[in-house]
């Protein structure tokens, strides 16, 4: 009688346990720390993974020595990763089959910071532009196919100092890091040198959640609690967001991060500034819209980036 | 002694305030002239820090410059030998102890099938050991890194803005590339040195030529090259630091640093107005010293104090010796003053200091001496007024007695007829007389008022009751009676004084009066019904004016129960104090409220009372003479 009560007493330790078991996933936002990813900083800090039931484990790209996230996930080496919609098309024209999960921007950040003014997208012909070597650019190559423009690119792991030497004539930024960097290099840059691709019908939406079929179909629950979650800690930070910037801050010392607090705040507000649905007018998650995807797709095979359409229905979920 | 009782403690005090502001006013103008002197001192120190301390950087940074382009043939010479390309490096690195890595790095594809070759040495941070290797490879792609690209880019030497270099020196670092370029120009390498970020900061902010100033160096990009917060190096631009602040002159500095302009500006720096002098390197970086605007009063603190104290003790200095001096020369004036108690208190013998000197205390002692002298005269005077008015007023008395004696106080004393009369003189002596004379049922009376007042009426009024009581004597008619008395007067009057008089005779059983007015008020007859009226006799002429005029006597019937009044115009003329007088109705008024039964003597008392309620304590301006009968 003994034994079965004290076998009994263990079952019920167990319990417990068993019902809060906690799925490993390996996640990798495509760049190094910064407010670009507050809200999976927050959903961390604040425990909204552990609280949906999953255990996460980050790591971030650490620059061009380590690998994009996209050839980390394509090589098995993380189960979720950020990346743009544009690259992750492009990705599965190379065979990774992605799927978006979660698609948190919904407004194109790109621009071209210019030495000179660029009243109209001929001013950019011939032009030597900086562009990151790791990917970035391609929503700029179909601008410059669409304006039969031919342009110098100039490769670079941080172009903010090609652009400030003089090295070259323009440098390619997002609205919410490298024009931020350059501002605070600057003091300051003329609204007529700068060039903002969705002024040009170039509006792709970028950062989204992505998984790899594969894992998807073996790990949708967990996958759906991670989103779940991440969509909380976008919420938080959207509320809170000094608190967002100060919980993101400890997250980029402990990479040792070359940057400052002013950036990143200016970074998060714009984050979160390209977060809003234009339609809605508020922060919905909500998915490309499909002619948008299939004007990208159509834009992009132009562009020589793809070869065969994506299916919407293949990396949208 | 209270300062407010101690005239040459006061009037130190006045000196030293006049001084001190004269003086606290020169100081300012001095402190002024001085404070801009040493601010401009100040300013051209602290530019002269800036600029040493550009000079030594400059120093650094050419040596760095000159050793990798002298190495630039030596390359050229030894492009085919891989390990004399080390040994450069090594060399480069060992030889210039500003230099703690080097690199000669080539185009991809420079040599045959090699994408990437660069060799590479450096110190150890740590070790401090020399290592070589060649560093190039597919995770440190150095083709598109700054160091590389941007020289390679410009055509020309370049510094890069500083970084971490975790392919190389694994330090922060800034790295001075130097392009190598063929016989065409073209460019197949760069040759680079790389110097520690640790000891140029170390440098930098090791200038503080004030206290609370600091020394600082930034980038091309804007960035902290050197900061003495360590944190800011690299992660903060100069832009950073002027966003957190309210005054937006720090964007202009910021941009002026980053146009390799020299210069200095005043800007608030978040807790006071501060000097940020600034100026340019010759690689692009600029060099910045901020100190607080309140610096360059270090320098006159010290002289600021001396002076103060200085001045301080001057005016202690000044104080006491004005008030020593003061009391020196107001001693005379203190004993002057005692001199002048003693003699108020009555003492006027006593002796007034002797003063030595000729100037305004000799004055002063002069003009006490006279006033010594003035008072003991005028006291000398004043005893003897005052002994000569004291003997007048005695004889005055004696006088006033005497008139008093004349005028008859012991009153019939009938049952058929009650008299009484009163005289207030407005002096001690007066003018006003009455008189009666009982003659078995005859009374004989009358009232009369001198012309002035004082001594020369009362000797006019002893001779008009003495020349009355003769005449009147001899049983004349009224007339009569007042035509000697008025020839008497007239005798000899040369102050031509005159008397008013109303004499008359009245028959006590049968009520006959026979009267005559010289001149005198109307008598007020009140009836046995209580009406009072006054008599109208002729006024014929006041007595005493000229001789043998002919008065006329008259007669009347007084009833019995009827009450005669006679009175002198200080009666029905008594004044207020604004000037309004008793007047005839009011007495008339009062003869009517009168009682029957009222006695003579009653009437008059009540008469005499309302004319001084009536003149509320005025002063008496006029005899009051009263003359009461009741003839019952």
């Amino acid at each position: 009688m003994a034994g079965v009560t004290g076998h009994l007493i263990a079952l019920l330790l167990l319990l417990p346990r068993l019902s809060v078991a906690q799925e490993v996933i390996r996640f990798m936002p495509q760049w190094t720390p910064q407010t670009q990813f507050a809200g999976y900083y927050v959903a961390m800090e604040k425990g909204f993974y552990a609280e949906e039931g999953v255990l996460v484990i980050m790591d971030h790209f650490g620059g061009s020595s380590t690998g994009t996230a996209i050839e980390k996930i394509a090589h098995g080496k993380t189960d979720i990763i950020t990346s743009q919609l544009v690259s992750a098309m492009i990705a599965r024209e190379h065979g990774l089959r992605l799927v978006n999960v979660l698609q948190t921007s919904q407004v194109n950040g790109l621009m071209c910071v210019c030495r000179r003014p660029v009243d109209h997208p001929q001013a950019l012909d011939s032009a030597k532009l900086g562009r990151w070597k790791v990917g970035f650019g391609e929503v700029c190559d179909i601008f410059c196919l669409k304006n039969g423009l031919h342009v110098d690119w100039i490769p670079f792991i941080q172009g903010i100092n090609l652009f400030v030497a003089g090295a070259v004539d323009g440098v390619l930024c997002y609205s919410y890091n490298e024009y931020f960097q350059v501002v605070l290099a600057t003091g300051g840059i003329p609204k007529e040198n700068i060039v903002r691709f969705r002024d040009y019908g170039l509006d792709y939406p970028e950062d989204g959640l992505y998984v790899t079929e594969r894992y998807y179909k073996r790990h949708k629950d967990a996958v759906d609690k991670f989103v779940k979650a991440s969509k909380r800690g976008w919420d938080y930070a959207r509320e809170h967001p000094d608190e967002a910037l100060a919980i993101s801050m400890r997250v980029i010392q402990d990479y040792n991060v070359v940057t400052n607090i002013t950036l990143q705040k200016m970074m998060l507000e714009e984050i979160l500034a390209l977060q809003v649905n234009p339609e809605t007018g508020w922060a919905d998650y909500a998915p490309v819209r499909r002619p948008v995807f299939e004007d990208m797709n159509a834009s992009l095979r132009e562009a020589g980036h793809l070869t065969t359409d994506i299916k919407y229905e293949d990396l949208i979920r | 002694m209270s300062i407010k009782k101690n005239f040459s403690s006061r009037l130190s005090l006045y000196v030293l305030l006049v001084a001190a502001g004269v003086m606290v006013a020169v100081a300012f103008l001095i402190a002024l002239s001085a404070v801009m002197r040493i601010t401009e001192d100040a300013r051209e120190k602290a530019a002269l820090t800036l600029d040493n301390t550009i000079l030594k950087i400059e120093k650094v940074i050419t040596e760095v410059e000159r050793s990798v382009d002298n190495l630039d043939w030596v390359v050229q010479q030894h492009l085919d030998d891989e390990h004399f390309l080390y040994e450069v490096t090594r060399e480069l690195v060992t030889a210039n102890p500003n230099i703690i890595g080097s690199a000669v790095a080539f185009e991809p594809g420079f040599y045959k099938g090699r994408r990437y070759f660069s060799p590479y040495s450096y110190i150890g941070d740590v070790s401090h050991e020399l290592h070589s290797f060649q560093m190039g490879n597919e995770d440190y792609d150095y083709p598109v890194l700054d160091w590389y690209q941007i020289p390679k880019l410009l055509g020309h030497s370049y510094w890069s803005e500083p970084y971490y270099d975790d392919g190389g020196g694994g330090q922060r670092m800034s790295t001075y590339s130097m392009p190598l370029t063929d016989e065409q120009g073209n460019i197949f390498g760069i040759l680079t040195a790389d110097i520690s970020l640790e000891w140029l900061s170390n440098l930098v902010t090791s200038i503080k030529p004030y206290p609370n100033s600091y020394t600082m160096m930034i980038g091309r990009n804007g960035a902290y090259i050197a900061h003495p917060d360590s944190t800011k190096v690299l992660n903060e631009t100069i832009f950073t630091w002027a966003m957190g602040m309210t005054d937006t002159t720090t964007f202009q500095i910021g941009r002026k640093m980053l146009a390799g302009q020299k210069g200095e500006q005043v800007f608030f720096n978040g807790k006071e107005d501060a000097y940020m002098f600034y100026g340019p390197l010759s690689n692009g970086w600029s060099v910045a010293m901020e100190c607080p605007f309140w610096f360059v009063f270090i320098d006159a603190i010290d002289m600021i104090i001396i002076v103060f104290f200085m001045l301080l003790l001057g005016l202690l200095a000044l104080f006491f010796g004005c008030r020593r001096i003061i009391r020196k020369l107001t001693t005379p004036i203190v004993e002057f003053s005692n001199s002048a108690l003693t003699i108020a208190k009555g003492n006027f013998q006593a002796t007034i200091p002797e003063v030595h000197s000729k100037d305004e205390l000799l004055t002063l002692r002069n003009s006490l001496d006279y006033m010594q002298r003035s008072i003991n005269s005028y006291i000398s005077e004043l005893k003897t007024t005052t002994a000569s008015n004291e003997r007048y007023e005695s004889e005055l008395n004696i006088a006033r007695n005497i008139q008093m004696s004349m005028l008859p106080q012991n009153f019939p004393k009938r049952s058929d007829c009650f008299l009484h009369a009163m005289v207030q003189p407005a002096k001690e002596v007066g003018g006003d007389l009455y008189d009666f004379l009982e003659v078995g049922n005859t009374l004989f009376f009358l009232v009369g008022d001198v012309s002035g007042k004082g001594v020369p009426a009362a000797l006019f009024m002893a001779i008009t009751r003495a020349a009355f009581r003769f005449i009147g004597a001899l049983g004349l008619s009224m007339s009569e009676v007042m035509s000697r008395v008025n020839n008497c007067l007239c005798d000899g009057n040369h102050n031509n004084m005159f008397v008013t008089i109303f004499a008359a005779r009245l028959d006590l059983v049968t009520g006959e009066m026979e009267y005559c007015n010289a001149g005198h008020n109307p008598i007020v007859i009140v009836s046995p019904e209580g009406k009072a009226s006054f008599l109208r006799a002729k006024p014929n002429l006041a007595a005493g004016l000229f001789e043998n005029f002919p008065y006329e006597e008259e007669r009347l019937t007084v009833a019995h129960g009827s009450r005669l009044i006679l009175y002198t115009d200080g009666v029905t003329e008594a004044e207020r104090a604004d000037k309004s007088q008793f007047g005839e109705p009011a007495l008339l008024q009062w003869a009517e409220s009168l009682n029957p039964e009222t006695s003579a003597e009653a009437a008059s008392i009540d008469l005499y009372s309302q004319v001084k309620r009536f003149t509320d304590d005025a002063d008496q301006n006029d005899d009051i003479t009263i003359l009461n009968i009741l003839l019952k």
